[in-house]
Parts: structure tokens; C-alpha cells; sequence
């Protein structure tokens, strides 16, 4: 990573958020649009694009972002910083303007991820405390200028993703469980010990309403990342932390009485290398796509039986959002972007000098 | 779809993917490399190191019972020699070194929030006895019992470590008993019957450690990019500063000790040896057929070499010299290159281009 501050002070002075027309004109489907983080030879940006991977907006950040959060009610979209950072860029999407950057509370560090309220008045944010290595949700008031107005427990060590129920009150919070200090770069302190959880919380009042584990024998494999069905169903993406020949299921699932782990074929777990980066659903809520940029891989699930579908091979693919059409996802990873299904994969862009970074989300 | 786009498309990604490497390399290159670079550097590092520990912890004990200035100039003496020692093993960033809490244990810097000398003021100010014996030190936080630690004990104020029955002496030793131990432990961990060399020398079957032997081999390349980032970034570009004004010569590693150009030699001579020992990254980029990047290779570690040889005075003085920044920036300048020729040419050419998000961890 050759980006320093250094670097980062001219490209500031230089920098104003393009806005190019698409070159090419034959869209898909002329509204949907998708944003990511990626690095551009030695800089970070956050890049919208259409279907046919042209860029409509580039917003620079300081350092590598990580996640992104959307409020349509109002259309604002969040840029947070990878872990152990401490910015987060607020974007207006119709005006292509960057309207605020937040930090982190002194002593803490954003996670990586974060989700609005369906009203949009409230942003909540995955953090760490670093005196009391606890996980922390951060409730931020939009219309007070994303002031932080209430921190909850999170339940666990190393809050990663949460998102909202559909049921508008409740957040689902992926309780990594693995302790990180920034004073010790990003090493795990804590793998004989860790013990991740799905938490489900009161948004209002912070209250855990429950809180689930993985059998205690399954306690290194790690919760992370998550994608929520509109029936409420929950599938999380794992990260297992225990010996590398230890083949493991990495698609854990919740309905409302505790997490059960999906059977998964030999030849895909030793395939993903103990390591699933994200994780959606198509826009049917059928179908369950989860990326392993180790295993330079996608495989597709059945959102139901949560049995396999299928695999498509994508060199580093970590980034993976919802596409148009029932069935369909977008893809990124290295330079490129692709259209899949889980039986077929198209190529849909090439961008130069791009590493695509890890999630991507769909805009209204 | 328009044909042309996608026509475009599959011949920049045919282009992105063509790994010369894939065909020539085979597995064997591969688990030579990693097998070569383990016995005959990673290994003989860390006796060095596990010696120098232990040789520096019996030193020390022998000069605090009888503090003489010869006793004080052998302990100051060996303390160095244990640094060299550790300058050599700090680019090998990978196996025992990385369990929890990673090589800040043996040496937390940067401190960049002055975790340490807070604890350490504290702990010197109250003459907190709980520190002269390793046991327990090893019981309370890291910077109190690291290799900064030792070089604050026994360079802020060199001259009460003679003073009779000093805790400042006492302390010393303490730190260096447990560093003698972590550094055995070190030792231990690679070459225990199922330890890490183990791991990497049967890493083609699948071991707990590595799923593969390009995972094996990726260690060591990763290894040679962080460890020349780390110089780049932490051990030059911090301490350098934007500019003159924002030059922190507190910033350099190892300052008290005047030594930070001495460990970055010692880095580099490390990272050199992997890649010019017989079976090493210069050989593996041959194996290649890659000539070019090879020597490519030889010709920028000459000259980092060389340029490295050129600075005689401590680097936290040379920060603060308008006219050394120049060849400061030069030097930082030729690491960058380095770095950028390993992490995308010689990658790409022996076939292990590390994934972006593949070795993010999140």
C-alpha cells in the first residue's frame, strides 16, 4: 500500500468528484446502479457505476474504505473506512456531493459497515472500544448532522456487519469475536478464547433481544458478514480461524431458532479456504450468493433448502450485490466487474489500474 | 451486449491473466523455495536471536551483581548484538512470530500513542518490584517487557545502571530474561517435531498451516513486500515527515540507541538473502524465464545497498538536515521501487500475485 498522507493531501487539493456521461448506451436497465470501494493505482475511492460498468461518480477517501450504507428515504450513502479506521464520507447521490465526513469517537474505530433506519434518520455503525476491547454500536443522528447520540453493548467482541430487520426495529449484528488492538496492527489477540455470536437488538433502546452461537466446538468460526431475506431469514458468510485442514461449512443460517450450519460438499470447502468474504441475496430473496476471494470464487445457494446451486470462478471476487432480474448478481473483484447467475457469469467491465475492494452495494 | 465491448473486455482479461509463470513453475520449484529459505535463513535466525537473548540475560545478571564500566560496556555491547540479532528475524513475518500478540511482544514499535514510555515513567517512578522477575512481567502489558522497553531501561540514563543494587540494572535483566524465553519459544516453535518448519516443508500435502505450497511460497513473498514496507513507511517516511518542520527524529526506531539505520541494514541484508540464497526469489524468477526481472532485481538491491552504506550519521539527526533529506527521499524513493518491482513484476513472473481482497482478512 503505498498511500500516505502524503499522497492523499495532493490528490485532495485536485480532487472533485467526476461526474463522465457513460460512454456506452446500450444499458440493461436503465436505473440500476451499484457502488464500491476500490484502489486506483496507489489512491482509495468509492465508485458508482451502471450496469454497463461505466462510472457515473468517484469519491476519494483517505485511506481503504470497506462497506457502504444506503438510505433511500434519504438518499444519502455512507462510505466507511476499513478496519481499524476512523472516517466515514457521506454522500448525496442525486447531487453526487459529498456532504459530511464523520470520525470515530475519540477512543474507538469503525468495523467497516453500517445501516440506516428505514426513515433515514439514523445511521448505526459497527465500533471498537479500545480500553475494554468490547464491541460497540454507534447510533448516530442524521438531521443533527450525524452527531452520535447513543452507544449500545454490541454482545460480543468484534462487531462486523449488521443489518435491519425487516420489521424496521430490530438490528441484526454479526459479533465477529475476534479482539483486535490498532496498537497491534490488525493481529488477532484472542483465537483459543473467541466466541462470535449473532446478536439481535432493540434498535430503540439498545436492548439484545438474543443473542446465538455456533456449537461450542465451532466457536473459530468466525460471523461476519450477513444478508437479510425480507421474510426475516438471516444467512451469514464465515471466516473459519482454526487449522487449515479442517474443511468447514461457511454459510451458517438463522429462522428464528439459532444458527444452523448448511451442509456444503468437501470439494467447495476445501475450494474457499476457510474463508467466505460476502454475502446476498438475488432480488427474488430465492437465491443466496456468497463470494471467497481465497478459493477465487462464487457459489450460489438455494435461500430456502440452503442447499448448493452452483459455482462460478472469478479471479480475488469479493464484492457481490443484488443484480436487476430475479436471479441475478453483480461481481467484483480484481479490475473487473461481472453479471452472474449461478449458472452463467458475463464480464460487464474492465477498469484500469482497479483493484476491486471487498462489498458493493445496489443504489436506488 | 455490444459484441465490441465484450470483445474488448475478454482480451484485457485474457491479458490480466496470462501467467508465464504457470506453465514453467512447477510444484517442486515451489516447495524448494519455501523449504530452502526455511533451513537456511529463518532457522539460523532465530538461534542467532535465541542465543543473543540468552548471552545478553547472562550478561546483564553477572554485571548488575558487580557493576563495574567494563560490565556496563559488555551489557551495552551484547544489547546490541541481541538487536542485530532481532533486525535480522523482524522481516520474517509470518509463523510463531504472528500468534497473538504478534512481534510487538519482542519489539512494540511504533508506539504511537506512547503507550510505552507512559507505563515505563510509571513503573520507574514507583520502583514497581512486580517487574524484576520475568514471570510476572510477562503477566503485564507488552511495552514494559519488549526489546523498547530494554533500550529506554538502559539508554534514557545509562549511568544508574552502575549504581549499586539498581532496580533500573535489575529491571534490565528482567526484560532480557524474557525475552531470552519468548526468543526460545520462538526457536521451539519452528523446530519442535510438528512445528512451523515442519508446516512449510510438507506444506504441498496440506498442513494446519498452509492449504498449499504456493500458500507456503506466498508466505515468504508477502513477507518480503510488508518487510519493505514497513521500512518504507514506518522506519523512514514517519520520521521524515512531510516536510522539515514535521520531522519527528523521535519517530526513528531504535533512536535512543543510534541505531535505526543499522536495523534497517540488517532488514535489508535479510530480505536480500531471500532472495539471493541458492533456491531464493532470484532463482525462482530464472526458473521463470524471467532473466530480465532477475536482474532487475540484482541491480535496485545493489544500489539500496550501496545508498544505505552512504549515511553516517544516526537517522533521527538526518530528518532535521535540509541537506540529507534530499538523499533520505532518494533512499525511500529506491525502497518504493523495490517493493513496487517484487509486489507486480517478480509476483506476476513466479506466479504468486497476492489477491487483493484475498489477503484482506475482514
Amino acid at each position: 500500500m503505498f498511500t500516505s498522507r502524503r499522497m492523499f493531501l495532493s490528490t485532495l487539493a485536485a480532487a472533485t468528484l467526476t461526474s463522465s456521461l457513460p460512454t456506452i448506451t446500450f444499458a440493461r436497465n436503465g436505473g440500476s446502479k451499484w457502488m464500491a470501494c476500490r484502489k486506483v493505482g496507489n489512491t482509495f475511492q468509492a465508485t458508482l457505476l451502471n450496469g454497463n460498468g461505466a462510472i457515473l461518480m468517484d469519491v476519494p477517501l483517505p485511506a481503504r474504505g470497506h462497506g457502504l450504507a444506503t438510505s433511500s428515504a434519504r438518499d444519502h450513502l455512507v462510505i466507511f473506512a476499513r478496519r481499524p479506521g476512523t472516517f466515514a464520507i457521506i454522500v448525496e447521490l442525486t447531487s453526487h456531493t459529498i456532504v459530511q465526513e464523520i470520525t470515530a469517537s475519540a477512543g474507538r474505530h469503525f468495523y467497516g459497515h453500517g445501516c440506516f433506519s428505514q426513515d433515514g434518520k439514523f445511521l448505526y455503525t459497527t465500533e471498537n472500544d479500545l480500553e475494554s476491547g468490547n464491541g460497540v454500536i454507534g447510533v448516530r443522528d442524521v438531521e443533527n448532522g450525524y452527531a452520535l447520540v447513543a452507544s449500545h453493548a454490541s454482545g460480543g467482541i468484534g462487531p462486523h456487519e449488521l443489518a435491519l430487520m425487516p420489521d424496521g426495529k430490530t438490528l441484526a449484528i454479526a459479533n465477529g469475536g475476534i479482539l483486535t488492538n490498532p496498537e497491534l496492527e490488525r493481529a488477532k489477540l484472542n483465537l483459543d478464547t473467541m466466541a462470535p455470536s449473532l446478536v439481535l437488538m432493540n434498535r430503540i433502546n439498545g436492548h439484545i433481544a438474543s443473542m446465538h452461537k455456533l456449537a461450542p466446538e465451532l466457536h473459530q468460526l468466525s460471523v461476519r458478514h450477513m444478508s437479510i431475506a425480507p421474510t426475516g431469514a438471516i444467512v451469514l458468510a464465515l471466516q473459519y480461524e482454526g487449522p487449515k485442514s479442517h474443511r468447514m461449512s461457511l454459510l451458517a443460517t438463522f429462522e428464528g431458532n439459532g444458527l444452523t450450519l448448511a451442509d456444503a460438499p468437501e470439494t467447495l470447502t476445501r475450494a474457499m479456504r476457510n474463508y467466505a468474504g460476502s454475502i446476498v441475496h438475488d432480488p427474488s430473496g430465492q437465491i443466496i450468493g456468497m463470494t471467497s476471494p481465497r478459493g477465487n470464487l462464487v457459489s450460489f445457494w438455494d435461500a430456502n433448502s440452503h442447499t448448493l446451486l452452483g459455482q462460478q470462478t472469478m479471479r480475488d471476487v469479493c464484492g457481490i450485490a443484488p443484480g436487476d432480474m430475479p436471479g441475478e448478481f453483480i461481481l467484483a473483484g480484481g479490475s473487473e466487474t461481472m453479471n452472474a447467475t449461478p449458472l452463467s457469469l458475463s464480464p460487464s467491465g474492465t477498469f484500469a489500474d482497479t483493484q476491486w475492494d471487498n462489498h458493493m452495494v445496489p443504489v436506488a | 451486449m455490444n459484441w465490441l465491448w465484450i470483445g474488448t473486455t475478454l482480451i484485457c482479461a485474457a491479458l490480466h491473466t496470462a501467467p508465464a509463470s504457470a506453465d514453467v513453475l512447477k510444484q517442486n520449484d515451489y516447495v524448494q523455495f519455501a523449504n530452502a529459505l526455511t533451513d537456511t535463513i529463518v532457522i539460523p535466525a532465530y538461534e542467532r536471536f535465541a542465543i543473543e537473548t540468552a548471552v545478553l540475560n547472562e550478561t546483564l545478571v553477572g554485571f548488575c551483581a558487580n557493576p563495574t564500566p567494563e560490565g556496563a560496556k559488555a551489557s551495552f555491547d551484547r544489547f546490541h548484538d541481541t538487536m542485530d540479532a532481532w533486525a535480522r528475524v523482524q522481516p520474517l513475518l509470518f509463523g510463531p512470530i504472528m500468534n497473538a500478540p504478534g512481534p510487538a511482544r519482542i519489539q512494540f514499535w511504533p508506539d504511537k500513542r506512547g503507550t510505552g514510555q507512559r507505563h515505563l515513567r510509571r513503573v520507574l517512578g514507583s520502583q514497581d518490584a512486580s517487574v524484576l522477575r520475568a514471570e510476572s512481567l510477562a503477566t503485564k502489558s507488552i511495552a514494559l517487557g519488549d526489546l523498547q522497553a530494554l533500550e529506554y531501561v538502559m539508554f534514557d540514563n545509562p549511568e544508574a545502571l552502575l549504581s549499586p543494587a539498581s532496580f533500573r540494572c535489575a529491571y534490565a535483566s528482567a526484560i532480557a530474561n524474557l525475552q531470552r524465553s519468548r526468543a526460545a519459544t520462538l526457536l521451539q516453535d519452528w523446530t519442535k517435531p510438528d512445528g512451523y518448519r515442519t508446516q512449510v516443508i510438507n506444506a504441498a500435502e496440506g498442513t494446519d498451516a498452509f492449504f498449499d505450497e504456493r500458500e507456503a511460497a506466498s508466505a515468504y513473498l508477502n513477507s518480503i513486500i510488508s518487510a519493505l514496507e514497513i521500512i518504507r513507511l514506518q522506519k523512514l517516511d514517519r520520521p521524515l515527515g512531510l516536510t522539515l518542520d514535521s520531522a519527528r527524529s523521535a519517530r526513528a526506531e531504535s533512536w535512543r540507541s543510534a541505531r535505526s539505520f543499522r536495523n534497517i541494514q540488517l532488514n535489508f541484508e535479510t530480505i536480500t538473502a531471500l532472495l539471493s540464497a541458492p533456491s531464493g526469489l532470484n532463482d525462482l524468477t530464472r526458473k521463470a524465464q524471467k532473466p530480465d526481472t532477475a536482474a532487475a532485481l540484482a541491480q535496485l538491491t545493489d544500489k539500496i545497498r550501496e545508498n544505505l552504506s552512504r549515511f553516517e550519521q544516526p537517522l533521527s539527526a538526518l530528518v532535521s538536515d535540509a541537506n540529507a533529506r534530499p538523499k533520505l527521499e532518494a533512499l525511500l524513493t529506491s525502497f518504493r521501487d523495490l517493493q513496487s518491482l517484487i509486489q507486480d513484476r517478480v509476483a506476476r513472473d513466479v506466479g504468486l500475485v497476492p489477491g487483493f481482497n484475498a489477503t484482506d482478512g475482514d
